[in-house]
């Protein structure tokens, strides 16, 4: 009993751990740029795709990170290019591109793909089984995605700090100011895109990795997922202003990876997750409501 | 410092609504002017400052600051060279971030916004010193988000960074219009004093007829896309505000107002 229990605690961990890359992407676009970007539901499966691909014919299991951010920072540029460029609303721009991903995954690599027991992956291979061999798959898994979302979550803190991510905040916040600093809002908000997307992608990459398999459909709802941990975080924090945002995201991440968990053990069909995500959302969307309205 | 030639502006040109502010405008300030823009509701002077900043492309005619062509130039592009104060205290800065962090990146205007750090610590007490010259007790509030201070307070702030590092024009576009009268007064008079300071250009439109007269060293009355009133000098000097609101409702009531 207290095994299982021990093995659905580190299962809920790595799941918190690599989905909590993808809220940061979604922290920068929304609470960051203002743009509810859609992008992810296609953007997650991209990074997905590229890197069962790569694995299935062979490639490096981290080189596999760094095409999917390459991936999903294309995808963040199109959509930034047809909303400030072509200036068409925020939401379509995602959704356009979002559409148009589907195709792309699914010429990627099908409808399924999954990569065997036997090709290596980051949690199986190299540096991995150099420095932590000697634990189990579950505990390897779990150090490996710690590492890299805390990393991530660093440099990302020490990025805000620059000039350039500061001027992130900035035109979210006033896009006038950001005029009068003399630079183009537009490319500004375009970059935005190209690092969250990125995120995603990497997210996505990751989740990949850790369950040996792509499927056209993993991005459904990812947005949603993302959007509901960022918002549980800054609800959770919003009385302590010195916890950094990244720092939000993934506490909302793990709080609701825990959420899901606690639903299935209760013995939720599968079939309802998404029915109980939106419900979920739906939730925490009218007490983060009424909590900002008293205050 | 800028001319502006043969400027016609025309809103929806051959549409229904079609509205033509000026035809054939021209205007110049000189280096070192500060001049007051009057002139009723309609009568073009916020069409004027868009066209000046780029945020609204002229039909046609030329724009040129400090002898730059600019009539095409990306309101970004010209902001370089460009301060403004908005009516709207909350536009001049940016309400989630923190004074300091609001000097900092207006500190770096017209310079690369690249990977190294936004905030320069030993540059604080430099800030420090420049919010302590507002006499508004901000020196203190460093680290306090923008939002959360006063009108007053914001647009004081606003008026420090736009004039933080050298530009060649202000524009203060009816920058104490929102701001109850008492308030209104410090700001006209830090207005003034960073004027003089700085030895900036600068214009400013206002429907405070006692501070056109009052500020500034030339009065420009504008009405129907064309300059009605410009005096400065000796002459700027010897007109009270009686005389300014005589003609002022002299055109208004041409217009049946």
């Amino acid at each position: 009993m207290m095994e299982v229990f021990f093995n659905l605690s580190v299962n809920v961990l790595i799941q918190s751990l690599i989905y909590a890359v993808l809220t940061y992407g979604i922290y920068i676009t929304y609470k960051i740029l203002d743009f509810p970007d859609l992008t992810v539901d296609g953007s997650f499966p991209l990074g997905a795709a590229v890197s069962a691909l790569l694995l299935v014919n062979g490639a490096d299991p981290w080189l596999t990170i760094v095409a999917a951010a390459l991936s999903g920072a294309l995808a963040g540029l199109f959509t930034g290019i047809i909303h400030v460029k072509f200036k068409v609303r925020d939401l379509l721009a995602g959704i356009i591109t979002m559409t148009a991903l589907f195709s792309l995954n699914l010429q990627i690599a099908g409808s399924n793909l999954t990569v065997d027991r036997a090709t290596p992956t980051i949690f199986t291979s190299g540096i991995a089984m150099r420095l932590f061999g000697g634990l189990s798959l579950s505990l390897r898994k779990l150090i490996i995605s710690a590492l890299i979302a805390f990393a991530i979550k660093i440099l990302l803190d020490i990025f805000f700090k620059t000039k350039y991510g500061m001027l992130l905040f900035a035109v979210g916040d006033n896009e006038r100011f950001v005029t009068s600093l003399a630079r183009d809002k537009g490319s500004v908000k375009i970059m935005g895109l190209v690092i969250s997307d990125a995120l995603v992608a990497i997210s996505g990459c990751l989740v990949c990795q850790e369950q040996r398999s792509f499927s056209a459909t993993m991005g459904t709802g990812q947005m949603v997922f993302g959007l509901a941990a960022v918002i549980i975080g800054s609800t959770v924090f919003r009385k302590m202003s010195f916890v950094k945002g990244t720092s939000c995201a993934l506490a909302g991440s793990l709080i609701y990876k825990l959420c899901i968990q606690i639903a299935i053990l209760l013995g939720l069909p599968a079939n309802l997750l998404k029915m109980v995500t939106a419900v979920l959302f739906l939730v925490i969307l009218i007490v983060g409501q009424s909590r900002t309205r008293e205050a | 410092m800028l001319k502006m030639n043969n400027i016609v502006m025309t809103y929806d040109p051959g549409g229904i609504n079609e509205l033509c502010v000026f035809n054939d405008f021209s205007f110049g300030v000189k280096k070192g002017e500060f001049v007051s823009l009057v002139g009723s509701n309609g009568s073009g002077k916020t069409t004027l400052l868009n066209i000046i900043c780029g945020t609204l492309a002229q039909t046609s005619g030329e724009v040129y600051i400090a002898g730059e062509n600019m009539s095409h130039k990306k309101d970004y592009y010209r902001a370089r060279r460009i301060g403004r104060v908005l009516q709207n205290p909350s536009l001049g800065t940016c309400p989630n971030l923190t004074i300091a962090e609001n000097m900092a990146l207006a500190e770096n205007k017209g310079k690369k916004f690249d990977f190294t750090f936004c905030i320069n610590k030993k540059r604080i007490s430099a800030y420090r010193d420049m919010v302590r010259e507002l006499s508004l007790g901000l020196e203190d509030k460093m680290d306090v988000k923008m939002g959360s201070l006063s009108g007053g307070q914001r647009q004081a702030v606003s008026l420090l960074i736009a004039t933080m590092i050298p530009i060649d024009f202000l524009i203060l576009d009816e920058h104490t219009a929102a701001l109850d009268p008492l308030t209104s007064e410090t700001i006209m008079h830090l207005t003034d004093k960073t004027i003089k300071e700085k030895k900036l250009t600068a214009v400013m439109v206002t429907h405070n007829l006692r501070y056109a007269v009052e500020y500034g060293d030339r009065l420009v009355m504008m009405d129907k896309g064309r300059v009605v009133m410009d005096i400065s000098g000796k002459q700027k000097q010897a007109t009270a505000v009686e005389d300014v609101l005589k003609i002022f409702n002299d055109i208004s009531i041409e217009c049946g107002n």
